[in-house]
């Protein structure tokens, strides 16, 4: 992975249409977020697909990035993660719903080297938040976040009525934002 | 009002975590995004999670996608051989803009006859969807301005009055880039003040549940002229 200040000038760059930049992006930034379609979506022709709408998704609206203040990875991985979880829920619709048998362990494995890298002292805090949760409730938060699960399938993971899902959830972004905005 | 303001509150940051974690369903999610177009205190809380919880991400493994799928990539964003020429500020943004202008205008009333009071721009990657309502005569004006519907599909209109939940088909749009003029009943055109609008992606003849089946492809609140 390239430089936080690299990968800035590559998306201003992409922002004027320049296609060198473009690629040069796509070397540096593409197995991560593969990592993150791929985690959504469990199939890889169905993430091939949607890291193309991702890169095309860059290309048109690079312009709109400073206006998010993200850095760039963040900005870079919401976008993917979002174009992941439409998908996902388009073939939750059109009847596919998700076996959560398959699905791979919530469990927290820690922050790698990389979660620290990404993570740095902006986020330290946030780690020390979920930390204060309940380990379940955290597990259903990052649940959401990693696997896109929806209120269904985490009721279904953690054999609790939608309804209490959906009460524990809410409560566990509230003390969240409690917590870091103390 | 006082009520409203303790309400928002006490609800948004949850609410503004829920939308980023993409737990609210679509109408809730249509809501909640026509509500962050006109406060930016809610996008600085949407922004605010998005920052905070992409923490989850360094989590992930990276993984290598095929070889192929860089010049896959690569062949779509080419300059295109015989298309006309486009200035750098030609950006998708303002051409988007540009065409929504194309159909707002094309709504300008002609002559004498009364023009469209409520108006919808449907939006989304390169499809250009807009619809307007002249109450006088129970008519609605869809148009289709750019893109298509996916083959072998059809682009299906919605309506999700204010206060309910459960979306009501308008209809079909155009497949082709044109514009059809419809009567619509008294009783629906009542409902598109402060309503949201929708189009979905859909089997050909529409949905045959009378609910949307497809990918919503866009959604946006309708606005009086």
């Amino acid at each position: 992975m390239r430089t936080r200040a690299e990968i800035e000038e590559m998306i201003a760059r992409i922002a004027l249409k320049d296609r060198h930049a473009f690629s040069d992006l796509y070397d540096a930034t593409n197995g991560k977020l593969f990592g993150v379609v791929l985690r959504v979506l469990n199939n890889r022709t169905d993430a091939e697909d949607v890291l193309q709408e991702v890169y095309l998704r860059i290309w048109h609206k690079a312009d709109s990035y400073a206006v998010t203040g993200h850095s760039p990875i963040t900005w870079l991985v919401t976008v993917a993660r979002n174009l992941a979880i439409d998908r996902l829920r388009a073939k939750q619709r059109q009847g596919n719903p998700r076996d959560m048998t398959e699905m791979p362990d919530l469990a927290d494995p820690g922050p790698g080297p990389e979660a620290q890298s990404i993570a740095a002292s902006e986020n330290a805090r946030l780690n020390d938040c979920l930390d204060a949760l309940e380990p379940d409730r955290k597990d259903a938060v990052r649940g959401a976040y990693l696997e896109g699960h929806s209120y269904a399938d985490l009721a279904e993971k953690f054999r609790v009525p939608l309804n209490t899902m959906r009460t524990w959830l809410r409560r566990s972004l509230i003390s969240l934002r409690d917590c870091l905005s103390t | 009002m006082t009520d409203e303001s303790d309400h928002m509150e006490s609800n948004d940051p949850a609410l503004a975590g829920e939308y980023v974690l993409r737990l609210l369903d679509e109408v809730e999610e249509a809501r909640f995004e026509a509500r962050l177009k006109g406060e930016p205190a809610l996008r600085r809380m949407v922004h605010e999670w998005e920052r905070e919880l992409a923490v989850f991400a360094g989590d992930i493994t990276e993984a290598q996608p095929s070889k192929a799928l860089k010049s896959r990539i690569m062949s779509q964003i080419a300059p295109k051989p015989s298309g006309p020429k486009r200035s750098i500020f030609g950006l998708w943004v303002s051409g988007a803009a540009a065409v929504a202008m194309v159909g707002f205008l094309a709504f300008a009333p002609v002559l004498n006859a009364p023009g469209p009071k409520f108006h919808v721009d449907l939006v989304s990657g390169d499809l250009v969807v807009a619809a307007g309502f002249i109450p006088e005569t129970d008519v609605m004006i869809v148009q289709l301005n750019q893109g298509a519907p996916r083959p072998g599909r059809v682009l299906e209109l919605w309506l999700i009055a204010d206060g309910s939940e459960t979306p009501v088909s308008l209809g079909l749009v155009p497949s082709e880039i044109g514009e059809i003029r419809v009567t619509i009943p008294p009783e629906l055109l009542a409902q598109v003040e402060g309503a949201i609008m929708a189009v979905s992606d859909e089997p050909p003849g529409g949905s045959p549940t009378g609910q949307p089946t497809g990918d919503i492809l866009a959604s946006a609140a309708v606005f009086e002229i």
